[in-house]
C-alpha cells in the first residue's frame, strides 16, 4: 500500500476494533431477539412461526397490563429523578456549608447492590415493624400498607427507584452546572432578570443538552427496571406492579417461553425508541423556538 | 485557652478527635451486644439444659398443646448421638463406596462443574466435604458453585437454553423439571443411561427402592428417571406453646376450622398474629396453599386438563386460605413470599400457620439466633385435615445431568456417590429432611424420631403418600401456578373475590392449556394421581 492509501485505511483499521465490540456485544444479541421472536419450541427443537409470537401478543391482556403499569413507573420515575436530582444539583451549587459531606452521602444508594437495597427496603416497608411506619406513627399517620396493596404498592416501588437513581441525576447536573459560561448570567442581572427568570430562560436553556441526556437514559433505565420489582412485589398484589419488562422476564425464565419472551422484549425496545425519538424532537423544537 | 495560640484546636482535629470518640463508642457498643449475645438468655439455658427424655406428646392422636414451662430441647443429646454416626458414616462411605461393582476412577483427573443452592444450614459445608471424599475415591475434582435459590434458577436455564456444558450438574426446581425434560426443552440426561452399566451403577448396592418412591415417579418422564433427590420437605402445623397456652388454645387444631379458631384467639396485633403465610404473586404461593386446594377435595386441573381451581373444593379451600390471613395474617401479606414469612416467625410475631421451614426453624433456632421467644416454644403436628382430606405436599432438591455435558459420566459418579445411603445419611443432618427411608434404620436417627414426638411418625406417613403434586409434572405450570399466585395475592389486598380472581387465573390458564394442546373438550383426558393424602 502507498502511504496515501495506507492513511485512508488507518483510521478504519484503528475503529475496527470498537466496530466489532459494538457488532458482537451489541448488534448480535438485538439482531438475535428478533430472530427468536420467528420461532416457538417444538420439543428441543424451534419451529418457523414468522410473525405469530406478536400476533399472540396483540391479544394478551396481561401485555396491555404491563405496559400501562411500565409506562406508569416510567414517568413516575423519570419525572422524579429529574426533578429531584436537578434541585439536588441546584442546592449544592449554591455552596451550602457541608455540601462536600452531603454529596458524599447522596453516593450511597448508587454503591449499594439493587437487589441488596431492595431487599432492606423490603424490611423498612413492613407495615409493622418498618421504619417508615414508624416515622409515620411519631407524627400522627395511620400505618401504610405499602408493599400489600396494589393501592400503594407501585408508589413504593418508584419511591424506592427514585432514592436509588437520584444520585447519578444529581451528579450529571452538578456537573454541567460547574462547566456553565458566567456571562449569560450576568447578562440577565444587568438586564433586571429575577433568580426564577435566570434560571428559566438561562440555567434550564443551558442545560438543555444535559436534561436530554438524562430523559433519555432515566426513560430506557425505568423502564427497564427489573431487580427491585421482583424483589419488593414480584409484580404483585396481583398485577398491580408488574411491567413490561418483569413480564418478559417472567414468561423467559420461569414459564421458559424464551420466543414470545423475545417478542416482549422486541416491544419493550420500541417503546423506549420510540420514547426517546420524541424526547429529541421536542429538544430540537424548543432549540428552533 | 489561656494560650489560644498554642492550644487552639483546629476543626480538622475536632472532627478527628469527634470521630474517634464516636468510633471507640460504636467498637464498645458493639463488643458490649455481641458479649450480651453469647450470653445465654434465661429460655435458652433453660432449655439447654433439659432432659433428653420427652416431656410431652402433641401428636394429632393426642391433642393436648405442651405447656410452655415444659419447653424443652429434649432431643439435644439425641441429636449429637446422631451428628457422631452420621459423621462416622460420612468417614467410611469411601470403604463402602469400594465394595459396590462401580469402577470409581474410569475417570480420574476429570473435572465436573455444579450449580447448587446455598442454604442456611449446613447443606453447603456437608455437600463439599462429600465432594473431597468424592475426589479421594475417584480423582474427579468437583467444583460447586454455590447460589442464592433465584440466581441458581438463572444460571440453570441459561445453560441448558443455551445448550452450554459450562455446568455438568445443574440445580432442578421441582416446578422446571417437567420444563426442562423430554416434554419440554429435552435438555436433560435421563439417568438410565448410566444404571445400564454395571462399571457405572450397582443396584443392589445403591438400593434405589429405598429413595423415596413417590419422589422418584415425579422426577420420571417418558419412562425415564432424570435426577435424585435430597432435603425432603413437608408440610407442618406449626404453633407456639407459650402464645396457646396463653390465649386457651388447649387443643392443637385438627380441622383448619380449628386452625380459624385457634388462630384468631392468638391473634393480638401488633404483638402477634393468629397467622402467616405466603401471599406473593408467584407460584412460590401454591407451596402453602395447596395443602388447603387438596384438603377441601379441591384439584388444579380436570380429568380433560381443564382447570377447576376457581371451583368446588379448590375454592372452598382457597377461599378459607385467604380469609385466615385477611382475617388473622400481618398487613403485607399480599407480597409476601417464605422469606418474609420466615423472618416475621423469626421475630415471634407468629402463633401458628402451615408450613415446611418452621420444623428446620425449630431444630436449629439456636444456630439461626431466633427470638429467645421463639426458641424452645415452637412446636409442630401433621397439618389439619380439610372435609375430604389431610393433605401435604413434599418438595426436595434435584440436581440433574445437564444433556450437553462434556463429563457426562464423571457427572453421574459423583451423582451416585453423593445419592448413596451413606453420603445421603450424612446430608439429613443438614435439615432434618430425608431422602432415604433407611435413615430411620439408624438406632440415633430413631432416637431424635421419638424424641421430636409425632414428627418421625408424621414424616415417615407424609414421604409414602407424598406426592408432589403442587408443581404439575407439565412444562406449562410455572405460568399456570402464576396465575393462581397472582390471584392469591389480588384477593388477599382485597382487589377482587377469591372467585373473581381465579376465574380470571383460570381463563388465562385454559388458554394456556388449549394453546399447548392438553386441553381439547373431551379428548385426551388424563389419569394423574392423586393428591397427597397422610390420613
Amino acid at each position: 500500500l502507498s502511504g496515501k492509501s495506507a492513511g485512508r485505511f488507518l483510521p478504519l483499521l484503528l475503529l475496527t476494533p470498537a466496530i466489532l465490540t459494538i457488532l458482537v456485544l451489541w448488534l448480535y444479541p438485538q439482531l438475535y431477539l428478533v430472530y427468536l421472536t420467528l420461532f416457538r419450541p417444538v420439543g428441543s427443537q424451534n419451529q418457523y412461526v414468522g410473525m405469530a409470537n406478536f400476533a399472540i401478543l396483540a391479544n394478551d391482556s396481561l401485555f396491555y397490563q404491563s405496559l400501562y403499569v411500565g409506562l406508569l413507573f416510567m414517568v413516575g420515575s423519570v419525572s422524579g429523578t429529574t426533578l429531584l436530582g436537578l434541585g439536588i444539583a441546584l442546592l449544592f451549587n449554591v455552596n451550602l456549608r457541608g455540601t462536600r459531606l452531603y454529596r458524599t452521602l447522596l453516593l450511597v444508594p448508587m454503591v449499594l447492590p439493587i437487589v441488596v437495597a431492595a431487599m432492606t427496603w423490603k424490611i423498612l416497608y413492613n407495615p409493622e415493624v418498618g421504619f417508615y411506619n414508624y416515622v409515620l406513627g411519631i407524627v400522627g399517620i395511620p400505618p401504610i400498607n405499602w408493599l400489600g396493596s396494589s393501592a400503594t404498592a407501585l408508589f413504593a416501588i418508584l419511591l424506592f427507584n427514585i432514592w436509588e437513581n437520584t444520585p447519578f441525576v444529581c451528579l450529571i447536573f452538578s456537573a454541567a452546572l460547574l462547566t456553565l459560561p458566567r456571562e449569560p448570567f450576568e447578562a440577565a442581572q444587568v438586564d433586571g432578570a429575577s433568580d426564577f427568570q435566570a434560571f428559566k430562560h438561562v440555567t434550564i436553556q443551558l442545560l438543555k443538552p444535559t436534561i436530554l441526556l438524562v430523559l433519555i437514559f432515566r426513560t430506557m433505565w425505568s423502564f427497564q427496571a427489573l431487580d427491585e420489582i421482583y424483589v419488593l412485589t414480584a409484580g404483585g398484589p396481583g398485577y398491580s406492579t408488574l411491567t413490561l419488562t418483569l413480564y418478559a422476564f417472567l414468561t423467559s425464565f420461569f414459564w421458559l417461553r424464551f420466543n414470545y419472551g423475545a417478542a416482549l422484549v422486541v416491544m419493550s425496545i420500541v417503546v423506549v425508541g420510540v420514547l426517546t425519538i420524541i424526547y429529541m424532537r421536542l429538544i430540537r423544537r424548543s432549540e428552533g423556538d | 485557652l489561656s494560650e489560644p495560640n498554642n492550644k487552639k484546636i483546629t476543626r480538622r482535629k475536632a472532627l478527628k478527635y469527634g470521630a474517634g470518640i464516636v468510633g471507640a463508642a460504636a467498637i464498645a457498643a458493639v463488643g458490649y451486644g455481641a458479649y450480651q449475645y453469647s450470653q445465654p438468655s434465661a429460655t435458652t439455658s433453660a432449655t439447654s439444659t433439659a432432659s433428653a427424655v420427652p416431656t410431652s406428646v402433641t401428636s394429632a392422636a393426642s391433642t393436648s398443646v405442651t405447656s410452655a414451662s415444659q419447653a424443652t430441647y429434649p432431643w439435644d443429646v439425641a441429636v449429637n448421638a446422631m451428628n457422631n454416626d452420621l459423621a462416622q458414616l460420612i468417614n467410611t462411605a469411601n470403604e463402602n463406596a469400594q465394595t459396590s461393582s462401580i469402577d470409581w476412577m474410569k475417570h480420574s483427573g476429570e473435572t465436573i462443574n455444579q450449580i447448587a443452592i446455598a442454604d442456611t444450614t449446613n447443606y453447603d459445608v456437608n455437600m463439599k466435604i462429600a465432594a473431597q471424599k468424592f475426589k479421594e475415591l475417584t480423582g474427579i475434582n468437583v467444583n460447586i458453585e454455590f447460589l442464592a435459590p433465584d440466581n441458581a434458577r438463572q444460571k440453570s436455564i441459561l445453560t441448558l437454553q443455551s445448550k452450554s456444558s459450562a455446568y455438568d450438574i445443574v440445580y432442578g426446581f421441582m416446578d422446571l423439571m417437567p420444563a426442562w425434560g423430554p416434554n419440554g426443552m429435552d435438555a436433560l440426561e435421563p439417568l438410565d443411561t448410566f444404571m445400564n452399566d454395571p462399571t457405572l451403577y450397582d443396584s443392589k448396592w445403591f438400593d434405589l427402592e429405598d429413595l423415596n418412591q413417590p419422589m422418584l415417579k415425579f422426577l420420571t418422564m417418558n419412562g425415564k428417571l432424570y435426577s435424585f433427590f435430597d432435603m425432603i420437605e413437608v408440610m407442618w402445623l406449626n404453633y407456639r406453646k407459650d402464645i396457646y397456652e396463653k390465649y386457651g388454645v388447649t387443643s392443637i387444631p385438627d380441622t383448619y376450622d380449628d386452625l380459624y379458631t385457634a388462630a384468631g384467639l392468638c391473634n393480638h396485633p401488633p404483638d402477634i398474629y393468629g397467622t402467616a403465610s405466603r401471599g406473593a404473586a408467584t407460584s412460590d404461593t401454591l407451596g402453602t396453599a395447596c395443602c388447603w386446594v387438596f384438603s377441601y377435595g379441591g384439584d388444579w386441573f380436570g380429568r380433560d386438563w381443564k382447570p377447576t381451581f376457581n371451583e368446588g373444593g379448590a375454592l372452598e379451600g382457597l377461599d378459607m386460605y385467604t380469609k385466615i390471613l385477611k382475617d388473622y395474617g400481618p398487613p403485607g401479606e399480599a407480597s409476601w413470599n417464605w422469606q418474609d414469612e420466615k423472618q416475621f416467625t423469626m421475630l415471634g410475631k407468629v402463633a401458628n400457620n402451615v408450613c415446611s421451614f418452621w420444623r428446620a426453624l425449630t431444630f436449629w433456632s439456636t444456630q439461626l439466633g431466633t427470638s429467645p421467644d421463639v426458641v424452645g416454644n415452637i412446636w409442630f403436628a401433621p397439618p389439619p385435615k380439610g372435609p375430604k382430606y389431610r393433605a401435604n405436599e413434599a418438595w426436595a432438591n434435584a440436581y440433574p445431568i445437564n444433556k450437553y455435558s462434556q463429563h457426562k459420566e464423571a457427572a453421574w459418579l459423583w451423582t451416585v456417590y453423593r445419592y448413596s445411603k451413606p453420603v445421603m445419611a450424612y446430608d439429613c443432618a443438614t435439615s432434618i429432611a430425608w431422602a432415604r427411608d433407611s435413615i430411620f434404620d439408624i438406632p440415633s436417627v430413631s432416637a431424635v424420631e421419638q424424641a421430636l414426638d409425632d414428627y418421625g411418625i408424621h414424616i415417615k406417613k407424609a414421604l409414602s403418600t407424598l406426592y408432589p403434586w403442587f408443581t404439575v409434572p407439565i412444562p406449562e405450570w410455572a405460568q399456570v401456578g402464576t396465575y393462581i399466585g397472582a390471584a392469591i395475592s389480588s384477593a388477599l389486598a382485597g382487589e377482587h373475590t377469591i372467585k373473581q380472581a381465579l376465574d380470571d387465573a383460570a381463563d388465562k390458564a385454559l388458554q394456556v392449556m388449549t394453546d399447548a394442546g392438553y386441553y381439547k373438550a373431551g379428548v385426551a383426558p388424563y389419569d394423574h394421581p392423586p393428591p397427597s393424602v397422610t390420613t
